[in-house]
């Protein structure tokens, strides 16, 4: 085994050496199908942030009873809190409320209005997971039912529109990646199956001086390993540098993960290990 | 001691060509057997059921030990191992100089001492001074005493060779003819397929005759 494993190592190094071209042109194939399907990555990760944040921004607002004393008002900040999903209640004051709208529109706005007609709310935010339509529309319908509370007001609509959009978005999503992906695998696959083909020859005649399936194939798995890795490594390091190249044209928000490089070299790896073990069996 | 034997052995084609029909034959430790027909007589295929490429479709093809009714497809490499195999095309790989295309055969399955083994059998094959020359250097001859280095390097019992003087001008045909009569004589067995009715009668050992699938 540990032979096989040499062997394979060598040929492998021996083959570079020999045919520095075509492992050049494997190479470039596989780095930017990588590099493709790393751009891709990148969006989908910069998605699911994006909507992630617009997510952090649903909450519930409950207007209370006007006439509610303080003490009443905290125990029912309490209650809520005890409420699954709920992350924080916080407590706005008529006081707070018309502050809140003065900064808003302005001192003569307030001055217009003469007596202070907000009532006393709780900001309700929740727990992540617990962000979508139905689940905030439940939480909203028990907080309305408690005690104290007047109304409850979540953004119903737009959450709904939003839910919507993120899930259309996703299977859009996930079709590319898919479609990349798949297009990758086999972009990779394929110059694995090529460099195996450029050897038939070689493989014909360890058949027949009786080399193993596993001896044969060793080579062709680790070249294809290798091929995969480095193209990952190439790919990811293209990208970070197109990243850092178009960062100023890009939001503020937008990142490059390590997570998503790290994903390239790691499918690269994984494409190259099966291209190589596809190519040998077919 | 019989090495080989076919018994009754036909072998179809899907497409439904009989390349075989009740092929029985044997062959004994040491012996020397030229199999001579025309092209497309079954000759290539009858070397193939011997190094277990091909199976037959009726009778049993046996082996030294390795029988083809029985044979598991994971012990097929160990039967070649024990075998020497001339193909027709002589198949030298190109990148590799004549010691590395002799030496690939005893890497392949993991073979111990393979500098040495390897200076001996070019030696015996008349090929130390073309050691180190690409196969593009090599004339015909040459080229086909590589072949036949390599299918000897791992010490066979059995040597197969498909046409191994086809190709090559007559002297260097009967070069090869006495290097296979030598290597004969030293113990190892060989069955050698030919159109040519001379090689068998220069060979001087038996002779199989095969006509359109059948040994007549």
């Amino acid at each position: 085994m540990a032979f096989d494993r040499l062997y394979g190592i060598k040929e492998v190094l021996f083959n570079f050496r020999r045919y520095p071209a075509r492992f050049l042109v494997s190479l470039l194939t596989i780095s930017l199908s990588l590099l493709l399907l790393g751009a891709f990555l990148c969006l989908t990760f910069n998605l699911k942030l994006t909507l992630q944040n617009l997510r952090a921004k649903v909450e519930i607002e409950a207007f209370l009873k006007d006439g509610i004393t303080q003490s009443q008002m905290e125990e029912l900040a309490g209650r809520v809190r005890l409420i699954q999903g709920v992350k924080d209640a916080i407590l706005i004051t008529k006081e707070e409320a018309l502050l809140d709208l003065q900064r808003e529109f302005g001192k003569e706005f307030i001055d217009d209005l003469g007596a202070n007609p907000l009532p006393p709310s709780l900001r309700v935010r929740l727990r992540e997971g617990w962000r979508k339509g139905e689940i905030v529309q439940g939480i909203a319908a028990r907080i309305d039912s408690l005690d104290g509370v007047e109304d409850v007001e979540y953004g119903g609509k737009w959450l709904e529109r939003l839910d919507r959009f993120v899930f259309h978005l996703l299977l859009l999503d996930l079709i590319l990646g898919v479609i990349i992906g798949l297009s990758s695998f086999m972009s990779v696959s394929n110059v694995v199956s090529r460099t195996f083909l450029a050897r038939r020859k070689e493989v014909e005649i360890m058949r027949l001086v009786g080399a193993t399936r596993r001896f044969i194939q060793r080579p062709f798995l680790y070249e294809g390993l290798f091929q995969g890795f480095l193209g990952g490594v190439i790919g990811a390091a293209l990208l970070y540098l197109f990243f850092l190249l178009l960062s100023p044209q890009l939001p503020s928000e937008a990142i490059l993960s390590p997570k998503v490089l790290g994903l390239q070299v790691g499918l690269g790896l994984a494409f190259g290990g099966l291209g190589g073990r596809f190519s040998f069996g077919r | 001691m019989q090495i080989l034997s076919f018994e009754r052995v036909s072998l179809q084609y899907p497409q439904g060509i009989e390349a075989l029909k009740e092929v029985s034959f044997e062959l004994k430790k040491g012996e020397l057997f030229t199999l001579v027909g025309p092209n497309g007589s079954g000759k290539t295929t009858l070397l193939k059921l011997i190094y277990m490429e091909l199976f037959p479709t009726r009778g049993t093809v046996r082996v030294k030990g390795f029988s083809s009714s029985k044979i598991r497809s994971r012990d097929i490499p160990c039967l070649r191992r024990r075998l020497g195999i001339v193909p027709q095309a002589t198949e030298l790989l190109e990148e590799r100089d004549v010691f590395e295309n002799v030496a690939l055969a005893m890497r392949a399955v993991g073979g111990k001492g393979i500098r040495r083994r390897v200076w001996e059998v070019l030696s015996q094959t008349g090929l130390s001074s073309r050691a180190r020359s690409s196969p593009h250097q090599l004339s015909g001859g040459e080229a086909k005493r590589v072949a036949i280095a390599r299918a000897l390097v791992n010490q066979p019992f059995l040597l197969l060779a498909d046409e191994p003087t086809g190709g090559i001008d007559q002297e260097r045909a009967e070069g090869i003819l006495s290097l296979l009569k030598r290597i004969n004589r030293q113990g190892t067995a060989i069955l050698l397929a030919t159109q040519d009715e001379r090689v068998g009668q220069s060979l001087a050992g038996g002779i199989l005759r095969i006509a359109q699938g059948r040994l007549i």
